[in-house]
């Protein structure tokens, strides 16, 4: 058998080579791995950080709203500060979805 | 603090001169106040500001208060009078008063600047990833 196709079988030696191994056992990851080194730990510490201040600017805004707060730049401020959280949020999301399409489109 | 912490920091500093400009405005409120010579004057308000405790930031650490034997003017007139002619005014001075006033009004709006600046800067960084 001469076929044009048959030294791909050469790629069965490589085989051999295992190195994949220790980067799939969980003692190597356990040391990277803290309570908020993964993605997702950080992603939710994140997001409750981002809720904490969109509810301060709420709560400010009722204040504003009853003539209760003293200083109205403290609201403007706190809604600046929940604005910016929000468009993180959103740019890391958009982040996220984007690397999840680019997944999804790698096929054959 | 948090992650946008120079908004913060600014946001202590707004605190700081606000209450800067009420007590001024309290002591050119109270400038003409004038009470017998058994009391005591109006004391004029004067703001302390410190480093905030945690290090970030400003904050108002007290009030310090001005003469209370404010000074003596010769008003026989006046139904406060005392029987040699005096009432007690509040040693307070318009001229002073009127530059704090500018420092605070000019120190609120530097730190409402960094919030504007810090804003943008915060907004540039955020839209370097949507790219």
């Amino acid at each position: 058998m001469t076929s044009p196709i048959s030294a791909i079988g050469a790629v069965g030696g490589l085989s051999g080579i295992a190195p994949v191994n220790p980067l799939q056992s969980t003692a190597g990851t356990e040391a990277t791995s803290g309570p908020n080194t993964d993605f997702a730990g950080m992603l939710s510490k994140g997001l409750e950080s981002v809720q904490a201040s969109q509810t301060n600017a709420d709560n400010l805004a009722v204040q504003v709203a009853n003539g209760t707060l003293s200083d109205p730049a403290q609201y403007t401020m706190a809604a600046t500060e929940a604005s910016l959280g929000l468009n993180l949020t959103m740019a890391i999301r958009n982040k996220a979805v984007e690397a999840f399409q680019e997944i999804m489109r790698m096929q054959a | 603090m948090s992650t946008f912490n120079a908004i913060g920091v600014a946001g202590s500093g707004v605190t700081v001169y606000r209450k800067w400009l009420d007590a001024v405005s309290d002591n050119i409120a109270n400038i003409d106040n004038v009470s017998k010579t058994s009391q005591n004057a109006f004391q004029a308000r004067y703001v302390v500001a410190q480093e905030a405790q945690d290090g970030n930031g400003a904050q108002v650490g007290g009030m310090a208060y001005g003469s209370a034997e404010g000074r003596l003017t010769y008003e026989p007139d006046n139904p406060l009078a005392d029987s040699e002619g005096y009432v007690r005014r509040p040693d307070i001075d318009l001229g002073s008063q009127m530059a704090q006033m500018i420092m605070a009004q000019r120190a609120y709006q530097a730190n409402l600047a960094v919030v504007d600046r810090a804003r943008d800067s915060y907004q540039a960084a955020i839209n370097l990833g949507k790219g």
